[in-house]
């Protein structure tokens, strides 16, 4: 009982885990893996960049108590001063 | 069934081992099917996990005492809701009960963060596996777990009665999901530093996990304290044992990164310190099974004759180093610090709480080691008392308790001085002038103590919150009640704080009122006679004999009054256990909010016609205060937990 129990809990893990492996070949036989490679390469590089500008363009800093706030924010979460200006 | 859960174990193990590899080599490569095949593996390992726990639970209900775990710690009249505690009683069956914890944390963050942070999760998977491999190696490789008896026995040792209580079954399940959630903390922040994710953004994904796994870590250390007060019959509830101080440093440290979190989030400010403290905190999670273990002996509790201690000694150096040498080699990558203008800031305010918060956790590992080097460099047999960690720890800790007052009301970058001495106007003084009235009035000099470093602290959320309220309520109107709601749901991080803050307070009360003004009183009394502690009196009035299949029980009746009036009876017991052939003692508390009389039956002869007997009686003033604190620090983690829709959507979708 043991043995096959253990071969059929085997069995099913490691299906499981081999599965994108059937699923990325079957994809790239169309040619969709290495374009979804091509544009995660590009995400990647426009996250690097977007990132090292995200101070700027993500976050508000406000004029009274100097805490980061949301951009759409119109009151500093912090300190509640206006960040209208 | 536990040939089941002892297959599923070995299978989890090669799952970890494989997903560890495969993880990391979908990270590095950037290879989508072996990620994807790392994260389903991680999946598989919580699901194998949780069969071998299931199996391991069944074989605790139905007593299978072919298994050895099963008799060391179970016997047939052990009531079912103990198979937890009777698990976790177990050396190998703690690591495995963590190891199941965190198994499921780390199938949890891989399916929550997959599609979010893509580069850093792989990452995190595969330090997540590693861990759990390690974990896996100490109970299926290092010791046997599903373990069988050659010849199994009819009954099994029981389990200790001292742990057949509801502290028991709550007090270390949280303590293993804080290490579990830190575990989660520590994986992804290497992550993020090993693939040289620029920026700091990737911080808020970690947010919500350290605040869950500081919160649960925080109440499981005070259910512990819990237990130790009603369970132990000794009327304390921290005796700054080696096993205690190993669940507090961690919690301690876990609030100094938890206060950078906010830094790093809102300021974008001392990158490296804030890591460094994750990583420390997490060397210290480690450090509490290498002292429970046995590594580094525990008079009062832990485990005995453990083989753990040398591995989770080598995990340790291998962690320590390996990631300091990762931060110093990423510390260039952090980018610009945005610094504050001046010293006298939230940030420099922020810095010196770390500061203390380090300090504190230095006193505390100083007398749980020290004594071992001067043991080791062939000194005499030394054990730092209970003194030191009072005299040297306790004036630290009033300090950080007075110090929130001024932390909450600093402005970030540079605080004016104008805007302080209006702060401390409304704060302070009226904090200084209550406690010289109990002062003058001599209710006691620690009180007037508690009424100036809780008082500030105190005040200054008051006046913040009043401030808040005001303001919403002149700008959208209604209830003061509604303002106030809208208040702390605008900014529920620091607000949760707040009432996190709150609950610190009243357990410093707590402490105070319970440490310097306890009275204490034991004698032996017979049937009739009255002993007087304080303002209560005691007469004990009967003793019944119950006799039980596991044990007999002498419970003692005792009416109490005060002022000649009589205002309650308790029933505290002394029972005799069969299988441990000791007896133990149950207390009897009464609860009100000014004190607690504490009652506990300390010896009865269990002879036929010998009804004498020894009570010990405490009077321990405010101590319910120490677990109100704590419902608050819950409903504080609870408030700055909970999701904030617009920031989720706005910022960390949208960054990531």
């Amino acid at each position: 009982m043991t043995v096959p129990l253990g071969i059929l809990l085997g069995l099913i893990a490691a299906i499981f885990i081999a599965y994108p492996f059937f699923r990325s070949r079957a994809k790239s036989v169309s040619g969709d893996e290495a374009l979804d490679e091509e544009l995660e390469k590009r995400i990647r590089a426009l996250r690097k960049g977007r990132s090292e500008a995200a101070e700027d363009v993500v976050d508000k800093v406000c004029p009274s108590c100097g805490a980061r706030c949301d951009s759409r924010d119109k009151f500093c979460s912090e300190c509640g001063a206006s960040l209208s200006t | 069934m536990v040939d089941t859960g002892h297959i599923a174990l070995i299978l989890c193990f090669i799952a970890a081992v494989y997903t560890a590899l495969a993880s990391a080599w979908g990270a590095r490569s950037g290879s989508h099917a072996f990620t994807a095949s790392a994260r389903n593996g991680l999946l598989v390992v919580a699901v194998l996990y949780t069969l071998a726990m299931a199996a391991m639970l069944y074989a605790f209900m139905s007593k299978d005492f072919s298994l050895r775990i099963v008799t060391e710690h179970a016997s047939r009249d052990l009531p079912a809701v103990y198979a937890f505690s009777a698990l976790y009683a177990d050396k190998a069956g703690s690591v495995l009960f963590w190891g199941w914890l965190l198994s499921l944390f780390a199938a949890v963050l891989a399916l929550q963060k997959y599609n979010s942070y893509k580069q850093i999760t792989p990452c995190a998977i595969s330090i997540l596996a590693v861990i759990l491999a390690f974990f896996l190696a100490l109970v299926t490789i290092v010791v046997n777990v599903f373990e069988e008896n050659p010849y199994p026995p009819v009954d099994g040792f029981g389990l200790n009665p001292l742990l057949q209580n509801v502290g028991m079954l709550i007090h270390p399940p949280l303590l293993y999901l804080g290490f579990a959630g830190f575990t989660v903390v520590f994986a992804f922040v290497m992550a993020a530093l090993i693939v040289r994710r620029p920026g700091m953004e990737w911080i808020g994904g970690i947010r919500r996990w350290t605040l869950f796994a500081w919160c649960v870590l925080g109440i499981g250390n005070l259910v512990g304290m819990w237990w130790s007060y009603i369970e132990l019959g000794w009327g304390g509830y921290w005796a700054w044992d080696p096993v205690e101080n190993a669940g507090l440093m961690p919690w301690l440290l876990g609030t100094a990164f938890l206060h950078s979190v906010a830094m790093l989030r809102k300021r974008h400010y001392l990158h490296t310190w804030g890591l460094a403290l994750i990583i420390v905190t997490f060397i210290f999670v480690l450090l509490s099974p290498f002292i429970t273990h046995g590594g580094i002996e525990s008079p009062l509790h832990g485990f005995y004759a453990s083989n753990y201690p040398p591995y989770i000694l080598g995990a340790i150096v291998v962690t320590l180093v390996g990631s300091v040498v990762l931060l110093y080699a990423r510390h260039r990558d952090f980018g610009k610090e945005d610094k504050p203008l001046s010293p006298i800031s939230r940030e420099g305010a922020f810095l010196l709480t770390n500061v203390i918060f380090l300090v504190l956790v230095f006193l505390i590992i100083t007398g749980v080691i020290l004594p071992r080097i001067v043991e080791g460099l062939g000194g005499s047999e030394i054990a730092l008392e209970r003194d030191y960690f009072d005299w040297s720890c306790g004036p630290v800790m009033l300090f950080l308790v007075f110090f929130m007052g001024v932390c909450s009301t600093l402005r970030w970058r540079k605080a004016s001085l104008k805007s302080i001495g209006w702060n401390l106007l409304y704060t302070l003084f009226p904090a200084v002038i209550i406690a010289i009235a109990v002062l003058i009035s001599g209710i006691g000099n620690w009180y007037a103590l508690a009424a100036l470093v809780c008082g500030f602290p105190l005040f200054t959320i008051m006046r913040e919150w009043l401030l808040g309220t005001r303001a919403r309520r002149r700008a959208t109107g209604g209830y003061y009640a509604g303002a106030f709601l809208r208040l702390i749901g605008s900014n529920r991080p620091r607000y949760g704080g707040f009432i996190v803050h709150i609950g610190i307070i009243l357990i410093t009360l707590g402490v105070i009122g319970s440490s310097f003004y306890g009275l204490e009183g034991m004698e032996t009394l017979d049937i009739g006679e009255e002993m007087t502690v304080g303002k209560y009196e005691l007469s004990y009035d009967a003793l019944d004999m119950r006799e039980g299949s596991s044990k007999v029980s002498a419970v003692a009746s005792l009416s109490i009054s005060r002022d000649g009036k009589l205002i309650d009876t308790v029933r505290p017991e002394y029972n005799y256990w069969f299988s441990w052939m000791e007896p133990f003692a149950e207390v009897a508390v009464r609860t009100t909010p000014a004190e607690d009389l504490f009652v506990s039956l300390s010896w009865t002869s269990f002879e036929p016609g010998d009804e004498s007997a020894t009570f010990r009686v405490l009077v321990n003033p405010l101590i319910v205060w120490m677990w109100v604190g704590g419902g608050f620090l819950l409903l504080g983690g609870l408030v700055a937990f909970w999701p904030d829709r617009k920031r989720q959507s706005g910022s960390e979708a949208g960054v990531t």
